[in-house]
């Protein structure tokens, strides 16, 4: 495997990349706002602000995918782009677009997906924070570091996604419990145990992918001790991970802590990607990553 | 507002509800019919001049007053006397009560009789309660020519809102709120258990949509065999023991309960020792009972939601009304009502004043007519006559303008202020006043027949 160079970023790229939260901050202003205005659904998908809020969506991809197009064409490589913070919140805005596509197209969770946009707008911003502070980046030989870093970016994703799912569930939980449904800020959410079987479904998809990255980590820096240094297993970033790694695999055994549903299972679902997102600013300023 | 009442009457109503007091103030004021009458007949003997309303209910306790201009009644006393009525000390009731004056008192008991101050916005008990305070307070010969005026008024006008607008419809979709509601909690009930606890009425209506949602099981548990029986094999249910209820509750997705009981069936305690049972399933429960029968802690249980019978009540008529623009039109009701009773007060007012000015003309017309006549004898009878019907007919025409005018006034505010004018310019003041005396004497001449004068 040839290595990969870090392409440096440019104010131009900078710039394009900060506006993408703004705009989908923007859009999830609209959503809300077209479900407080019209409280039936039928009318809340076809009002001025919904279509507002769509198209500015449409406009975030666009510059997303624009970006992302460009810094891969004058790296000449695919594969920068998953090796470096900036390029890889590119990927993971996206990809968590493409689930917002998707759940966009679906009746079951439509309702659901314009919350994956602040997600989105916050990824972007901790990326482009984080690619500031350092300009770190893979450029090793190791087969392991591609498999971990993808795999590490996918089940980010995926645990970003379940992360959502249990805000969502514990917004929905208090409006209900507040009782007054004339006051409910979003009206008309799917229903709890919908989104917390939604929030065990990306921690099923995300857990094997965690595990996977975690794994070809270790063997990464079994190959090469002096990557990572000899004292890597008392590294924040590897305990952080190892106790995320153990939230989210109590969250799969529900048969054998069933205490663990409903507002819990949501609480640790927010608390895991919590970890992960600790264990990337570890990762940032650990000496060898 | 306040021009709009006849300067002969001061109206006020001291009162507290359930916005500003909390219910174990209130409970100390709930009042049997036996009690109303107590009450009634000692502010008669404390205060003959004056005419009172008592209107106690579950949500409010209002004691509305008509008295005479020089035997007022201050704000302070009438608390006092509500104070009284509760058993509770002046200081302790004066931050919860709220004060209505003059035409302010008159839309209050408007507003009361068509639920529109209700907590349950549409409900048609209230209007029956206004109606009994008001023939309690008829029998005990407390109320006169106002307070009969307010209070058939306020009845016609809660009467209008009910039968021209949707207003009471919200009650019937309670039931449609409780499936929303579940609907927001659990993705299907076709794979969930409900149970029904008690063999009520309401419980009965809210089965009915909820089975149309299809539940894989229903379980019926009642105190009455006989009754729970009936359900059961109405809604081809299971039945639990009722000594076995918490076998019940652990099955249970939703629950829906509605005994007579008088304390709670379903406490905090007995759901928090079935968790592990119930695996730590999310639990949506219905309580329709009063008194309540599930402890409201319960609500604040993990996974656990609890809505009662007025919390449905409260989210069915708001969510219903406010799509409907009901609550508009009910308003444009009370708006009439109030212009038809104050322009009723107006024409009540001017028409003593006019019969006193038209007296009071005459009077000097006729007195002119003799001092003419007696220097003037030379004047043959039918000449005499022709004078006098030109004196009439000068008088009438003099005064057609101004009293049209003061009659037919559109603005109300603008007729009244009229009316004190021409008492005021003319000096009828006490004509007046002894006509509208005398005709308010006259039984049946306002919209009460039975109006009796303070």
């Amino acid at each position: 495997m040839s290595h990969t160079q870090f392409l440096p970023i440019n104010v131009p790229e900078v710039a394009a990349a900060a506006i993408v939260p703004l705009i989908l901050l923007m859009s999830f202003y609209f959503y809300a706002r077209s479900k407080l205005a019209h409280a039936e659904k039928p009318v809340a998908e076809g009002s001025p602000e919904n279509v507002t809020a769509t198209w500015l969506v449409a406009v975030a991809m666009g510059i997303l995918l624009m970006l992302l197009a460009l810094r891969a064409a004058a790296a000449h490589s695919l594969v920068s782009t998953v090796t470096n913070f900036f390029d890889s919140s590119l990927v993971l805005a996206i990809l968590l677009l493409l689930v917002w596509i998707y759940y966009r197209l679906t009746h079951q969770l439509r309702d659901f997906a314009p919350f994956l946009l602040p997600m989105a707008a916050a990824l972007l911003i901790v990326g482009l924070t984080l690619s500031f502070t350092s300009e770190r980046h893979f450029h090793d030989d190791n087969p392991w570091t591609l498999v971990h870093v993808i795999s590490v970016l996918l089940g980010f994703a995926s645990f970003a996604v379940g992360c959502v799912a249990g805000v969502v569930y514990l917004i929905s939980e208090s409006q209900l419990r507040q009782k007054n449904r004339t006051q409910w800020t979003f009206p008309r959410l799917p229903p709890l145990d919908r989104l917390e079987r939604f929030t065990r479904h990306c921690i099923v998809v995300g857990f094997p992918l965690l595990t996977l990255g975690a794994v070809s980590g270790i063997f990464r820096a079994m190959e090469d001790p002096h990557a990572l240094g000899h004292d890597w297993w008392f590294s924040p970033k590897v305990l952080l991970t190892a106790v995320a790694w153990l939230v989210y695999a109590s969250l799969l055994h529900v048969r054998l802590a069933p205490a663990l549903r409903g507002s819990r299972c949501a609480w640790m679902s927010i608390v895991g990607f919590v970890l992960l997102l600790a264990v990337l600013i570890a990762a940032n300023w650990m000496p060898h990553g | 507002m306040e021009s709009m009442i006849p300067h002969s009457y001061n109206l006020l109503m001291v009162g507290i509800n359930y916005r500003t007091a909390p219910i174990d103030l209130r409970e100390k004021f709930a009042a049997g019919t036996e009690q109303t009458r107590q009450i009634l007949g000692r502010l008669r003997q404390d205060f003959p001049h004056a005419e009172f309303v008592l209107l106690s209910t579950c949500n409010r306790v209002e004691l509305y007053s008509a008295f005479p201009v020089g035997k007022d009644l201050s704000e302070a006393a009438l608390t006092s006397q509500l104070a009284a009525i509760g058993g509770v000390a002046k200081d302790a009731l004066s931050p919860h009560v709220y004060t209505r004056r003059s035409a302010e008192m008159v839309e209050q008991l408007f507003l009361v009789a068509s639920s529109l101050d209700s907590m349950v916005l549409g409900e048609t008990q209230i209007l029956g309660q206004v109606r009994e305070a008001y023939q309690i307070a008829c029998q005990m010969d407390v109320v006169g020519t106002m307070l009969h005026a307010v209070c058939q008024r306020a009845l016609a006008a809660g009467k209008d809102v009910h039968e021209n607008t949707r207003l009471s419809e919200g009650r019937t979709s309670v039931a449609g709120v409780a499936v929303e509601l579940i609907g927001e909690v659990f993705d299907s009930l076709t794979d969930k258990t409900v149970l029904v606890i008690g063999a009520g009425k309401m419980a009965g209506i809210m089965l009915r949509r909820i089975m149309a949602q299809k539940p894989r099981r229903l379980l019926v548990s009642n105190r009455d065999l006989q009754r729970g029986a009936s359900l059961a094999e109405q809604f081809g249910a299971e039945r639990i023991d009722f000594a076995k209820l918490d076998d019940g509750l652990a099955q249970a997705d939703v629950v829906l309960t509605g005994t007579s009981a008088r304390d709670p069936i379903i406490t905090s305690a007995r759901l928090k020792s079935l968790s592990r049972a119930r695996q730590y399933r999310p639990l949506f429960i219905i309580d329709v009972a009063v008194p309540r029968d599930v402890e409201e802690d319960v609500g604040k249980l993990p996974n656990t939601f609890l809505y009662n019978v007025d919390d449905l009540n409260r989210i069915s008529s708001h969510t219903r009304l406010q799509r409907g623009g009901e609550l508009e039109k009910s308003h444009q009701i009370i708006r009439r009502h109030m212009e038809e009773f104050v322009a009723w007060l107006g024409a009540r007012n001017s028409g003593p004043i006019v019969k006193a000015l038209y007296q009071q003309c005459r009077e000097i017309s006729d007195r002119e007519l003799m001092l003419m006549f007696a220097e003037h004898p030379e004047l043959t009878v039918p000449q005499q006559d022709a004078i006098k019907k030109f004196a009439h007919r000068l008088v009438g025409k003099i005064l057609h303008t101004p009293v049209t005018q003061l009659g037919n006034h559109t603005v109300i505010d603008r007729r009244l202020q009229l009316a004190t004018a021409v008492k005021e310019l003319f000096r009828l003041t006490d004509e007046a006043a002894k006509a509208e005396h005398a005709d308010a004497a006259k039984q049946g001449e306002n919209p009460s027949d039975t109006a009796k004068h303070p």
